[in-house]
C-alpha cells in the first residue's frame, strides 16, 4: 500500500520530522535526508480508517439519552440557552425502548452496549436516570452482553446522589472550568457544589472521573494552572479542554477564544499533566486514532431527545432548519418503535473527511477529520459538507506542534486516542 | 522508497497508536485514556467501547 508522507523541519536544529498518519508513525531523522524522503512511501501494511462496525444503517449498540432539557445552571456559553426549548423530561417508555433497541443490536453483533446520559442536566430527571440505569444493567445481564454507562453532569447535586453515581455509573464527566474564581464566573457560581461532587466520586472510584473544561477568552491563559489544579486535586484524571463554541451562539462572541492561543496554552499544559500522571486532550489532538469522521455523526450517534426526536448531534437540539439536518428520525410512542429517515441519514453518513477535497493532502487530516459538522453547518450553512474547518490554519499548525512535542517528549500527559 | 528504507534513516520512531517509542518500552499506563468518541464538545455523550 502507498502511504502519504508529511515532512517538516523540526524546531530542533538539523532535524526533520516525518509523519505517516496511516501507519501512526512519527520519525525523527537528520534534516539532510529531506530530499531523499518522498511524499509517498510503500509498505505492506494496509490501512483502513477506524469506524463503527454495523450490520445495517441503524444497528446501534450505543445511545445517548437526553434525559431532560432542564438545567439548574445558566452558564455563560451554554448553547442550549439560545434555543428557548420547552422544558421536557424523558419518559420511562422512551428510555426503555432505546435501551431495548441497543441491547438487541449489541447482543446480535456481540458488541458492548453503551448508554450515555446527557441533558440539560441529566440528574434533574433523577428517577428516570436511576430506572434507566437499572433496566439497562438488567437487560444487559439477561442477554449476556457487556454494558457500559456514562454521564455528563455539572455536579450540582446532593452528596447522596454523587455517591450513587460513583457506585452505579462507569464513566462520569464533570464539567469544571478551573479553580473557583474562573469556574464561578463561567458556570453560574457552581464551583463549591461541582467540586464537592467530583471529590465524592473520586474518593469512591478515582478512575471513573474525567473533566470537561470549556475554554473561553477568560480562562485560556490559565490552562496550565487549571491543569495543575485539577491534576493535583484528582491525580491521574483525564481533562478534556474544548474552546467555547461561539459560532453556535452570537451572544457569546465576547467569550470566543483565539485558537492559536488556545493550542499554545494546551501544549504548555501537557508537561504539567504528565508530571502529575494526568492526561489532557482536545478534539483535534486525537492523533493516535485515524478515523475519517470528526465524531459519531452518521456513524454511532443515536441520541434521543425527550420529545422523541433522534439526533446525530446533541448540540443540534433546536427546531430550526440547521438543527433539522441533524435530526434523522423519531420515536413513535404508540408502536414503541424508532422510525428513521433514510435520506437524511444517508446525507449524514457522507460527512467524512474523505469527501472534502481540500482536506485530501492535509497533515491534520486524521486528527481534525474535517472538523465539527455542526459548527460548519452553522458557520457556512449551504454546502458546509464540502468545507474545511473555519480554524483550518490553526489546526494544521497545532498538529505540527503537537507532533514536534511528541517527537521530543513522547505522549505522557496526552490522551491521543 | 520503501518504509524499511525510511526506518534505516530514522533516529527515533514513535508509534502513536501504541504510544511506543522504539527502544524505550511501552508508555501506556493501565488506564486506556481513550474514548470511542470525537473528543469534541460533549463528546462524553458517546460511550467508550473499549474492551480493556
Amino acid at each position: 500500500m502507498k502511504h502519504r508522507v508529511f515532512k517538516f523541519k523540526s524546531a530542533k536544529e538539523n532535524k526533520l520530522l516525518v509523519w505517516i498518519p496511516t501507519l501512526y508513525n512519527l520519525y525523527v531523522t537528520e534534516l539532510r535526508y529531506a530530499k531523499d524522503i518522498p511524499c509517498i512511501i510503500e509498505d505492506e501494511t494496509e490501512f483502513q480508517a477506524k469506524k463503527e462496525i454495523k450490520e445495517c444503517l441503524y444497528s446501534f449498540s450505543s445511545c445517548t439519552l437526553i434525559l431532560t432539557t432542564r438545567c439548574n445552571l445558566s452558564c455563560l456559553y451554554c448553547y442550549e440557552k439560545g434555543n428557548a426549548l420547552k422544558h421536557q423530561n424523558m419518559t420511562e417508555k422512551t428510555a426503555f425502548a432505546a435501551i431495548n433497541y441497543i441491547i438487541d443490536w449489541a447482543t446480535k453483533l456481540n458488541k458492548i452496549a453503551s448508554i450515555s446520559f446527557f441533558g440539560g442536566e441529566p440528574t434533574l430527571n433523577w428517577i428516570i436516570l436511576k430506572k434507566a440505569t437499572d433496566y439497562f444493567k438488567r437487560k444487559a445481564l439477561e442477554n449476556n452482553c457487556r454494558g457500559l454507562t456514562r454521564i455528563t453532569t455539572n455536579g450540582c447535586m446532593t452528596i447522596n446522589k454523587a455517591k450513587w453515581l460513583a457506585n452505579n455509573i462507569d464513566n462520569i464527566t464533570v464539567s469544571m472550568d478551573g479553580y473557583k474564581e474562573i469556574h464561578d464566573w463561567q458556570r453560574d457560581n457552581s464551583f463549591n457544589l461541582s467540586f464537592r461532587t467530583a471529590k465524592v466520586i473520586y474518593d469512591i472510584m478515582p478512575p471513573k472521573i474525567s473533566f470537561r473544561v470549556t475554554v473561553t477568552e477568560k480562562n485560556v491563559q490559565s490552562l496550565p494552572m487549571i491543569t495543575l489544579f485539577l491534576a493535583k486535586e484528582f491525580p491521574n484524571c483525564i481533562i478534556n479542554f474544548e474552546p467555547v463554541e461561539s459560532s453556535i451562539r452570537n451572544d457569546c462572541l465576547d467569550l470566543a477564544v483565539d485558537y492559536s492561543l488556545f493550542f499554545n496554552r494546551f501544549l504548555e499544559s501537557v508537561p504539567v499533566a504528565a508530571s502529575l500522571g494526568a492526561k489532557i486532550r482536545t478534539s483535534v489532538s486525537m492523533i493516535g486514532s485515524a478515523k475519517n469522521r470528526f465524531c459519531g455523526i452518521g456513524d454511532s450517534n443515536f441520541m434521543i431527545l425527550p420529545d422523541g426526536r433522534i439526533l446525530a448531534c446533541n448540540r443540534m437540539i433546536g427546531e430550526d432548519s440547521i438543527s433539522d439536518i441533524f435530526c434523522y428520525g423519531y420515536f413513535k410512542e404508540e408502536e414503541e418503535e424508532f422510525v428513521f429517515d433514510d435520506k437524511k441519514y444517508n446525507f449524514l453518513q457522507e460527512l467524512t473527511v474523505d469527501n472534502i477535497q481540500a482536506c485530501k493532502d492535509c497533515v491534520a487530516r486524521f486528527s481534525c477529520r474535517g472538523d465539527c459538522p455542526a459548527t460548519k453547518a452553522v458557520v457556512y450553512k449551504n454546502g458546509f459538507e464540502q468545507k474545511t474547518s473555519p480554524y483550518c490554519k490553526e489546526i494544521q499548525e497545532f498538529t505540527k506542534n503537537l507532533l514536534e512535542y511528541i517527537a521530543q517528549n513522547g505522549t505522557d500527559g496526552l490522551a491521543i486516542k | 522508497m520503501h518504509l524499511r528504507d525510511l526506518e534505516k534513516l530514522a533516529e527515533k520512531v514513535v508509534n502513536l497508536e501504541t504510544s511506543k517509542i522504539e527502544n524505550e518500552g511501552c508508555k501506556r499506563d493501565s488506564r486506556c485514556g481513550c474514548d470511542n468518541d470525537c473528543g469534541c464538545h460533549d463528546c462524553s455523550s458517546q460511550g467508550c467501547a473499549h474492551n480493556d
